[in-house]
């Protein structure tokens, strides 16, 4: 059955179920956080890959018309009971999920959204979409089903405002508006949230959660909404089309801005994620630049760096889009596993480089730091600035629990992977300077507060119980509360950076040296990092002839000699150091064998390595023959590319020929 | 926990942690001994001699070498990881052999150290499988390490491993008992200095090394070569050793070997070296399975007792 015939009200209706309300939530708070993403999810489900509003529109309407007069009245009475009537109630929360103020609607036009979303226009009459009154008992009902189901404590305001359509905008996580002011957190935070760190946490601690509206700062202040927030920010940023909103409220899409830094050179490198095709674009100073698609970059022009000491530089693309190419006068690159990009404050403890025209920062003495470039006047680009070097503007906001340290009670110790952010299985101890013990209390990902028991003063307290748990955890204790993450996987930048030069006699003497050090004493040759060594030739080294198979084995070479030969028994050492038994065993001479006649009481084989021919000698003969004709008959594992079958045939059938021969010799 | 299996695991979080970071500096990397109770020092030597991290110890940085496969001498179905070792890295070469079909396996868990450094990973197959192997994880190949990186070892001289400086006598110091190799804090005062290794107590390091020979002072920055560059009594054992037959590379315990030799020695079977005591408060220490010709290119760099201009 096509996508499009399994397309009705129960299907789609079970699919946006599955998405929005699964069961196993028990009785934690949700919210029916139905947006573009949700829809586009439950519809991908059914396998359907055209418009999802078109198909939810075709799902509603085989429940009942819809029309102006009509509204939703038909479809409402044909779907009675909770949760067959939960496609209504997305539809009403998908409509306050686009709510944005543009030229056609103010943020409070929900009608309008609603309307756009049936694809009617709006009644002359108060509600402006009949049946729509009936909704508010529909989200109660649908609540309480919810619970008696496992799927969670759906959130319903006890007193909404305004009255109708206060509840599904109180079930919308983010509003359009709120996703268009994300924007700027996304790239501002791009770098972090490729890495997987925690969107909720990032934002809590970012200026742009005071530009959100009031009901987004308003479940932000909730802590027992985490779980759908998390998810929704998480599925807004993979959503996210690249723009960000500039003071004049123009839709820009932010460029990707990559740091290339040779001696002697530097290069602006922009891409344009999700950049489908080339574009032409026209710069400040009016000189035109092909932006190639994703992800392939365009060096910017070198005059384009003079134009960002004002501000922000917008290029625009051929079909009008803006494109900002350069951030501003200070820009801050960190280094990823693919180079330095550009990034929007330094975390604590990294460092960065500054490319910058800041007289604050371009003013300093910053001595050997200081890159030799051909920049414009004014310009300075800063190597390995620490993050406490910088105005406070360009560094991470305080931790929650940085602000606390020097207090009472301190996260200390840890394997910290970046400010924030620990290796999962080792997160921070508490320690308490209190005279009296304090309880110790934690929410994980599952929002359920948990004892963890009592932080002793001036005694370390583990907090081994998070321990396992990779996402963001809050710590309350003492009056404190401390936030951080465990996370599976770090920056992991500057691998390979240091080698060993071990013939040089300056730089022997330093351990491992970068590169840039390796290049002041002309690049000697070789180098060591790790157990590779670069620039001595190949060791003398051939891929040897193994077999895995634990058994005798009769080696058929290609002169007609037959060896023996089994696996040896593991040395002293590798017993000692308990290296497990049973590996992969050499073949002596293994360049020369044909045939591997593997000797085995249950499972006797012969393996063909190569496409040669054997000298029939007595030895081989007697092998082909041998073992009850074993090996006559046994299976051939062909690795000779071949035609390994007809030629043991062949072999055993000389072997049977010298054999019956031998009377009449004798 | 008993105390070697809580080391041997605080060892395999040190090299996680270190492959998630990439790279650091010195004072992270102090750090995150400490947290985990290791000796910084020892750590870091452990970590470089098996390949895993490499350090600069005039900028004080380190950096993790890239995931490498290498081979076992004598053991040509058996395969060596070293380098970065990510938090799921032995399950991405399993996916990655799986779906390429490869028949190796890889070790589910290291082999311990006992609790001297992070544990061996063995991957198991056929050599042609794990060059394959290597390519499809993305994973360097370096057949012959130990070999490989012996070969560059130059012969250490004063020159090479010395540079000229005067100690300043403000800062604590103490003749090197040539014998012993201990630090004569107990030494009689005279008149000038002998010649011979001098240890000073300095603001920057805690031990540095001071060679003086024919009246000039010569500063050596790797600690570990002072040993080898010193003449040393005529009926003095040995400081390196080599049993061809064992394959073991015996190395007195206060003459460690520098960071690049002791690597050439511990590729050989990615083993770090046992202690063997022989008298209280002496031990060798045991390289294993180390070839007969990578125990020469050693023992030819080193050159121990034998000094040279």
């Amino acid at each position: 059955m096509e996508a499009a015939d399994r397309l009705n009200v129960e299907s789609l209706n079970d699919a946006l179920l599955a998405e929005l309300l699964p069961v196993g939530r028990g009785s934690s708070t949700v919210l029916l956080g139905c947006d573009d993403q949700a829809l586009a999810a439950a519809t991908a489900r059914l396998g359907i890959s055209g418009s999802p509003d078109a198909a939810l529109r075709v799902a509603l309407q085989s429940a009942g018309p819809i029309t102006t007069e009509l509204g939703l009245r038909r479809v409402l009475a044909a779907l009675t009971e909770p949760p067959d009537d939960l496609i209504v109630l997305c539809v009403c929360v998908l409509a306050a999920s686009r709510m944005h103020p543009d030229e056609q609607h103010s943020t409070h036009a929900y009608y309008g959204r609603l309307c756009e979303v049936l694809g009617i226009a709006p009644r002359d009459q108060w509600p402006a979409v009949a049946g729509f009154e009936r909704t508010p008992a529909r989200f109660q009902a649908l609540a309480e089903w919810a619970a008696s189901e496992g799927r969670g404590t759906i959130a319903l305001p006890s007193h909404p405002t305004p009255a109708l359509v206060g509840i599904p905008i109180s079930q919308t996580l983010l509003r359009r508006v709120d996703r268009d002011r994300l924007g700027a957190l996304f790239d501002r935070h791009r770098l972090a949230l490729d890495r997987g760190r925690d969107p909720l946490r990032l934002l809590r601690a970012d200026s742009i959660r005071h530009q959100l509206t009031a009901p987004a700062q308003r479940l932000l202040d909730r802590d027992d909404l985490d779980v759908p927030l998390r998810a929704t920010l998480d599925a807004a940023y993979h959503a996210w089309d690249g723009t960000v909103m500039d003071e004049r409220g123009r839709r820009i899409a932010a460029g990707t801005l990559r740091l290339g830094l040779s001696p002697g050179r530097v290069t602006l490198n922009l891409s344009l994620p999700h950049l489908e095709a080339a574009v032409e674009l026209t710069g400040a100073d009016g000189a035109e630049a092909l932006l190639p698609a994703w992800p392939a970059e365009l060096t910017l022009p070198a005059g384009w760096l003079s134009y960002a000491s004002d501000g922000p530089v917008v290029a625009q693309a051929a079909h009008g889009q803006l494109v900002r190419v350069l951030p501003g006068p200070t820009m801050l690159f960190d280094a990823a596993d693919t180079g330095f990009w550009l990034t929007a404050a330094a975390a604590e403890g990294s460092s960065v480089l500054v490319l910058t025209c800041a007289p604050d920062l371009a003013t300093r003495d910053w001595g050997h730091r200081q890159a030799r470039l051909p920049l414009p006047h004014g310009w300075v680009l800063i190597c390995a600035v620490k993050a406490e070097e910088l105005p406070e503007e360009l560094r991470e906001p305080a931790r929650d629990d940085e602000s606390e340290n020097g207090r009472d009670i301190e996260l200390v110790g840890g394997l910290a992977l970046e400010g924030g952010v620990w290796l999962i299985d080792h997160p921070p101890l508490l320690r308490s300077r209190l005279e009296d013990p304090v309880v110790v209390e934690a929410r994980s990902s599952d929002n359920a507060w948990r004892e963890l028991g009592e932080l002793e003063p001036d005694e370390p307290f583990s907090l081994a119980a998070l321990a396992h748990r990779p996402g963001t955890h809050t710590v309350a204790v003492g009056g404190h509360e401390f936030v951080f993450e465990l996370a599976q996987s770090g920056l992991r930048a500057g691998v390979g950076e240091l080698a060993h030069r071990p013939r040089d006699l300056h730089l022997m003497r330093a351990g491992a040296v970068s590169q840039g050090d390796a290049e002041r004493y002309g690049d000697p040759r070789p180098a060591v990092c790790g157990a590779a060594v670069d620039g001595a030739g190949d060791p003398a080294w051939q891929s040897p002839l193994t077999l895995r198979a634990q058994a005798i084995v009769h080696v058929l070479y290609s002169d007609g000699r037959v060896g023996v030969a089994s696996p040896r028994p593991q040395p002293q050492w590798a017993r000692q150091a308990q290296l497990p038994a049973h590996g992969s065993w050499p073949i002596p001479d293994g360049e020369q064998a044909v045939w591997l006649c593997v000797q085995s009481r249950t499972h006797p084989r012969v393996i063909a390595l190569r496409a040669e021919t054997v000298r029939l000698t007595d030895e081989v003969l007697d092998i082909a023959q041998w073992f009850g004709g074993a090996f006559a008959d046994a299976p051939i594992i062909d690795r000779s590319g071949g035609g390994a079958e007809a030629r043991w045939r062949e072999l055993v059938d000389a072997a049977r020929a010298d054999t019956e021969e031998l009377p009449a010799h004798g | 926990m008993v105390e070697a299996e809580r080391r041997q695991a605080s060892y395999d979080a040190l090299l996680s942690w270190c492959s998630e970071l990439g790279s650091g500096s010195w004072e992270q990397f102090r750090r995150g001994c400490w947290n985990l109770q290791l000796g910084a020092s020892a750590a870091a030597r452990a970590l470089s001699a098996l390949g895993h991290v490499e350090f600069c110890w005039r900028t004080r940085q380190f950096s993790c070498a890239p995931a490498t496969l290498t081979t076992i001498p004598e053991m040509p179905g058996r395969f060596l990881l070293c380098g970065q070792r990510t938090l799921g890295v032995l399950e991405e070469l399993r996916l990655a052999a799986d779906h390429s079909s490869l028949d190796v396996d890889v070790a589910r868990q290291p082999v311990h150290q006992f609790g001297a450094g992070p544990g061996t990973v063995i991957v198991d197959g056929d050599a042609t499988d794990a060059e394959k192997l290597s390519r499809a994880s993305g994973v360097l190949f370096a057949p012959n390490a130990g070999w490989a990186i012996a070969d560059t070892l130059p012969v250490l001289t004063l020159d090479a491993c010395g540079e000229p400086a005067t100690p300043d006598e403000r800062f604590p110091h103490c003749p090197v008992d040539p014998d012993t190799l201990e630090d004569r804090w107990d030494a009689e005062l005279a008149d000038g200095y002998a010649d011979g290794l001098w240890a000073w107590s300095t603001y920057r390091r805690p031990r540095e090394l001071y060679l003086r020979r024919a009246g000039d002072w010569w500063y050596l920055p790797v600690v570990e070569h002072g040993p080898y560059l010193i003449e040393r009594p005529a009926d003095a054992p040995a400081l390196v050793d080599y049993d061809p037959a064992s394959r073991v590379l015996a190395v007195d315990s206060r003459a460690p070997l520098p960071e690049l030799h002791a690597r050439a020695a511990c590729l050989c079977s990615g083993r770090l070296p046992l202690a063997q005591p022989y008298a209280p408060g002496f031990a060798y220490d045991h390289y294993v399975n180390v070839t007969p010709e990578v125990a020469a290119m050693i023992t030819t760099s080193l050159a121990p007792t034998t000094p040279r201009p």
